[in-house]
């Protein structure tokens, strides 16, 4: 591989630029960053793409407007329950797969729901899920089926972790879940659900707000888009 | 929290936006303060908020739903018991012996079914959405499965 190294001053022995490219540890456009004293890449102030997947993370909570996620790009929010009892995720969607996680505080006090209303709506009956569950000290699976006007996440929110795989496609739009949380009914359960939203021409352009039926202090939540 | 209700034009459904930016262009929408989007209905001839007779109806549905779901998770470990002591008694064999053998089961079987009447009573004579929600769906009583 053929490059030029610029060198600083006349007859100077130490390297200023490689193609016409400085050299930096703060990362910025054109510039190259070598390891840090700790031998890490630290692109964090900027984004590393590879092929067509993004290594970036991003505050979700300073969105104001619908993001579009790169491939791998992720967005992070603290959603403060407290403060209000919805949250608009500001993320544009495209056809293709996404990954949903929410972790919300230990309490066992009441059930709280969740629900994800895909482009920040509710379509009345449009949503049919499916669930098996094992309820805390129960030696059986319970379980059932219902419609519903947005995507439920049954108890995310009342506490413990909640993992989805969303499908955006607009003629297979559905999601699927394993959570892990806790209940006011014997103190917990895990639960496995998927879930398929009716309509299949509707197109999914916006992943939605979150809505929570009671407050459960700050609910972590990540998105990131997979593919 | 805020809402915006409107008929959706190719779907023909009730659908709230959460978001006002989120009601599609040239669709005329009307603006609730609701504690929950499941608060809207669409009744046939307008679009409004449910009744409280509406909504602790709605409720009991979902509690009772609940109950039963749970009292079949109790029940169904269970089940072959039953199945065991009817197919006795299709054959004719006398049944003591297996009704000795699972009393406790059979007590148990039998504590939960009267513990389910209670609750479908309490659950139907709540007055309040806040009263049925507070009614917990766990049964503790009852000789060992």
């Amino acid at each position: 591989m053929a490059f030029t190294v610029g060198m600083s001053g006349a007859g100077g022995s130490n390297a200023d630029t490689v193609d016409g490219f400085h050299a930096s540890q703060t990362p910025g456009a054109n510039i190259i960053v070598p390891l840090n004293a700790d031998g890490v890449l630290d692109l964090s102030a900027t984004s590393a793409l590879i092929d067509v997947y993004t290594i970036r993370r991003i505050n979700g909570d300073n969105l104001s407007s619908d993001y579009s996620l790169a491939v791998g790009e992720e967005a992070v929010y603290n959603w403060d329950t407290t403060a209000s009892l919805s949250k608009p995720l500001r993320i544009a969607t495209v056809e293709g797969f996404y990954l949903l996680i929410i972790e919300a505080p230990y309490q066992t006090a009441l059930d709280i729901g969740c629900n994800l209303n895909p482009n920040n709506t509710t379509y009345t009956n449009a949503f049919n899920l499916s669930l098996v569950g094992c309820e805390d000290g129960v030696s059986s699976l319970g379980g059932g089926s219902r419609t519903s006007s947005m995507f439920s996440l049954e108890q995310a929110t009342s506490g413990g972790m909640t993992v989805v795989y969303l499908n955006t496609f607009t003629s297979g739009k559905s999601l699927i879940s394993i959570q892990r949380i806790t209940r006011y009914t014997h103190g917990g359960a895990v639960h496995l659900f998927g879930s398929r939203w009716n309509d299949t021409t509707t197109a999914w352009t916006s992943l939605g707000t979150l809505t929570t039926t009671s407050a459960n202090g700050i609910v972590k939540v990540l998105v990131r888009r997979l593919a | 929290m805020k809402v915006w209700a409107y008929i959706h034009p190719e779907l023909n459904i009730l659908c709230c936006a959460l978001l006002k930016e989120s009601v599609p262009k040239g669709v005329q929408a009307i603006e609730f303060e609701v504690e929950s989007t499941d608060d809207v209905i669409y009744d046939g001839a307008q679009i409004r908020l449910k009744t409280q007779d509406e909504k602790l109806q709605e409720e009991k549905q979902r509690k009772l739903a609940e109950l039963k779901n749970y009292v079949a998770s109790l029940l169904s470990p269970m089940d072959y018991i039953i199945v065991k002591i009817a197919e006795a008694q299709v054959l004719g064999q006398d049944v003591t012996v297996l009704k000795q053998k699972y009393a406790g089961q059979l007590q148990r079987r039998e504590a939960i079914r009267a513990w389910n009447e209670q609750m479908k009573q309490a659950i139907e004579q709540a007055k309040t959405v806040e009263e049925v929600r507070s009614i917990k769906i766990e049964f503790s009583g009852g000789a060992g499965a």
